[in-house]
């Protein structure tokens, strides 16, 4: 196994920072202390140290702003990059509130080797605007220390250098306890090499168990097992605009930030989703909801995109996007359905087609509305209003059903949803009578006799009920 | 090169001559009327464009001329969408026919916008599309056109006579009128052919044969009096 570890140097720091394009001297404080604990650079020149007085810093430096930084913040942004981590490493753990562990051993020929992957995952990180040390260990313990101590630029798997590094690293830079290390600095053992090369029978009394179990776990002769990050269950984002927004073009520019960041969500875990939620939040007023879904599950952001841009061009959305501007958005998935059956075939297959024709349905829906996209069912009643029903639509299945069960009379290819009162004086009777009497069960009762019948050059389905009325149900067409 | 250009335009049937256009070969779907697939080129409803039927009244057999093929179509795992049929497609009778009924979507929409745009992307998609839209332009129906040859699909418009003076760009434009022996076809326009008229017997109501023909036997009459069966009433 092959560990990067990743060290956030300046972690508060970057996230408040990286939003704006001015900068200022910033020191930030825990919430119910007033001393400073973290610190820019601009205001480390002015003369600001950590542990100084919010007062003194403030003396130090009048245009300084000191802010309150709530740790729970740090941890958030850490639980997010583990996150955005996932698209590099399939085993992630968080380490403290600034540092992520991320296997890489066997990632690298996913990569094309280890630069393939380390490029653009610092790039991405600088792009980010976070600060970060990073260093590459055959145990965790030995990348963690690596990486507080010194920053890597191209990584290196000889494990022979890393071991030499290793011993010159000072022992400030290790989780050993500030206590133990004054003792040791002491008694003259300032690196690591030094501690190593001492018997652990002898160190084991001096400095106890746990220093013994901490460096055999350094050497690799003891496992170190590490919580794996897991991702939520439910993905959910907001985006709050700083101004009001009312045009789609708005939307869809923001809206595609949130769902490319769901499609890295779901490709973390090989997963798909068939519907989003997408709330748009109004200054006044309850927010508008909209539910885009697809016909099967999808990760791609051009496919989510496109359906919402269907979804969004709705005339009364528009419209009452021009009277309500947004001042937010949120997305909201919830189901995940694995993709990992459904992989692209190498040559042309059946699936594919279907494929094709559950995107068409997810279309129209998005489009028209899914109550405008129905199918015909049949339903096992003698009465002809109540023998068929619309139904949703189900997916494309290649293969054919049994043949349907024989229908012994003749039946119109179209039925009137109401039927028409009759009133054609010249009516051919060509067949009949066929008596339904049914239905006295459920309030809708029919007693019809009815007739082929030819009305001019039409041919019709009449019927006449018990009060000897005509109506007109069917055409023959 | 022209006489290239000659074979190929002869070889799509859009150039024919007189003598042999029946020997193009192009791709169609039986239309299983032996007189009406003689008529056409290709020996069926033309793939990869549209088909123009025109007809006033509803009931005179314009969807039993169609019946045979969408029940062979059927069986293909490809959906055949109605857009906005005027009527409710009555399930039992499609099934009595052999239409697979999971194959056939039923599109509500009001607009004729969205009614275009539906049979657009069907088209696209290579669904098998029946649509009554309304009046059309003729850059409408060329849009129809180019979508059902980019997805080699079949689309159906059933349109009102009136539009038989109208320009259009369907590779097959149909009229259809009631006939007493069964429907009578005026094709309009036709790939590889001049226009010519047809009756094709459409007696028969449905599959099992003339009404008159069958048998009345295990009617039992009703409590009220029967209606007096005559031609006139």
């Amino acid at each position: 196994m092959l560990w990067l570890y990743l060290h956030f140097t300046h972690l508060p720091i970057d996230l408040l920072e990286r939003g704006t394009e001015t900068r200022r001297p910033l020191a930030l404080h825990l919430p119910g202390q007033s001393r400073v604990q973290w610190l820019n650079q601009l205001a480390a020149d002015a003369g600001v140290l950590p542990g100084q007085r919010l007062n003194t810093a403030h003396c130090l430096c009048p245009e300084l702003a000191i802010q309150s930084y709530a740790p729970e913040r740090s941890l958030c942004a850490l639980r997010e990059l583990a996150q955005w981590a996932g698209r590099y490493s399939g085993f992630i753990s968080l380490a403290g509130d600034n540092g992520l562990w991320l296997e890489v051993g066997t990632m690298r020929r996913l990569f094309g080797g280890l630069p393939g992957l380390y490029d653009p995952l610092s790039q991405d990180l600088q792009n980010q605007g976070l600060r970060f040390h990073a260093a590459l260990g055959y145990t965790p313990l030995a990348a963690r220390w690596l990486a507080r101590h010194a920053h890597l630029d191209a990584p290196s798997e000889d494990a022979q250098r890393m071991l030499t590094q290793l011993r010159q690293l000072p022992l400030d830079a290790s989780d050993i306890d500030p206590q133990l290390q004054e003792k040791m600095q002491r008694m003259g053992l300032h690196t690591l090499g030094q501690l190593l090369d001492l018997p652990k029978a002898e160190l084991a009394p001096r400095f106890g168990q746990p220093l013994i179990q901490m460096l055999n776990q350094l050497m690799g002769t003891l496992p170190h097992p590490l919580p794996a990050y897991q991702p939520p269950a439910i993905f959910e984002r907001r985006l709050d605009f700083i101004s009001e927004i009312s045009t789609l073009a708005q939307i869809l520019f923001a809206l595609r930030k949130l769902l490319v960041e769901l499609m890295g969500w779901l490709r973390t875990q090989l997963c798909g989703t068939d519907q989003l939620q997408l709330t748009l939040y109004h200054r006044d007023g309850p927010p508008t909801h909209c539910t885009c879904g697809t016909a099967q599950a999808e990760y791609r952001d051009s496919e989510f995109l496109a359906l919402a841009r269907l979804q969004l061009e709705q005339p009364a959305l528009r419209e009452s996007l021009a009277e309500r501007p947004i001042c937010g958005i949120r997305l909201r998935v919830e189901q995940r359905q694995s993709l990992a059956e459904s992989q692209t075939e190498l040559f042309r297959h059946p699936g594919q087609e279907t494929q094709k024709h559950a995107q068409l349905i997810a279309r129209l829906q998005a489009k028209l509305g899914p109550q405008a996209v129905q199918q015909l069912a049949i339903r096992d009643d003698y009465r002809p209003e109540h023998a068929w029903n619309y139904q949703a639509p189900r997916s494309l299945q290649a293969g054919t059903c049994p043949p349907p069960a024989g229908h012994h009379s003749l039946r119109p290819l179209w039925l009137l949803a109401t039927p028409l009162p009759l009133h054609h004086t010249t009516r051919q009777l060509l067949q009949g009578p066929e008596r339904l009497c049914s239905g006295w069960w459920d309030n809708h009762p029919v007693m019809r006799d009815y007739y082929v019948a030819r009305l001019g050059s039409q041919q019709a389905w009449i019927f006449r009920d018990e009060h000897n009325r005509w109506f007109i149900h069917g055409w023959f067409a | 090169m022209p006489n290239d250009l000659l074979t190929q335009l002869t070889h799509d049937a859009r150039l024919w001559q007189a003598g042999q256009w029946r020997d193009y070969q192009c791709a169609a779907i039986a239309t299983e009327y032996p007189a009406l697939d003689a008529l056409l080129a290709g020996q069926g409803w033309p793939l990869g464009g549209l088909t123009e039927l025109l007809c006033d009244t509803p009931g005179i057999g314009e969807l039993r001329l169609l019946m045979p093929a969408l029940a062979r179509l059927s069986q293909q795992p490809r959906w055949q969408l109605w857009i906005t049929p005027p009527f409710v497609p009555f399930a039992p009778a499609l099934q009595a026919h052999g239409i697979q009924l999971d194959r056939v979507l039923i599109i509500h929409a009001r607009q004729t916008k969205a009614q275009l745009w539906t049979a657009e992307q069907a088209l696209r998609s290579g669904c098998l599309v029946l649509c009554w839209p309304g009046r059309l332009n003729t850059a409408e129906l060329r849009r129809l056109q180019l979508a059902a040859k980019a997805g080699d699909s079949c689309g159906f418009l059933f349109r009102s006579s009136r539009a038989a003076q109208e320009h259009s760009p369907a590779v097959l434009r149909i009229k259809l009128q009631p006939h007493r022996d069964g429907l009578h076809l005026q094709l309009l326009k036709r790939r590889g052919g001049w226009p010519v008229d047809a009756l094709i017997p459409l007696h028969a109501l449905a599959s099992t044969g003339h009404p008159s023909t069958l048998p009345q036997a295990s009617v039992i009459q009703g409590p009220w009096p029967p209606p007096a069966v005559s031609p006139t009433h």
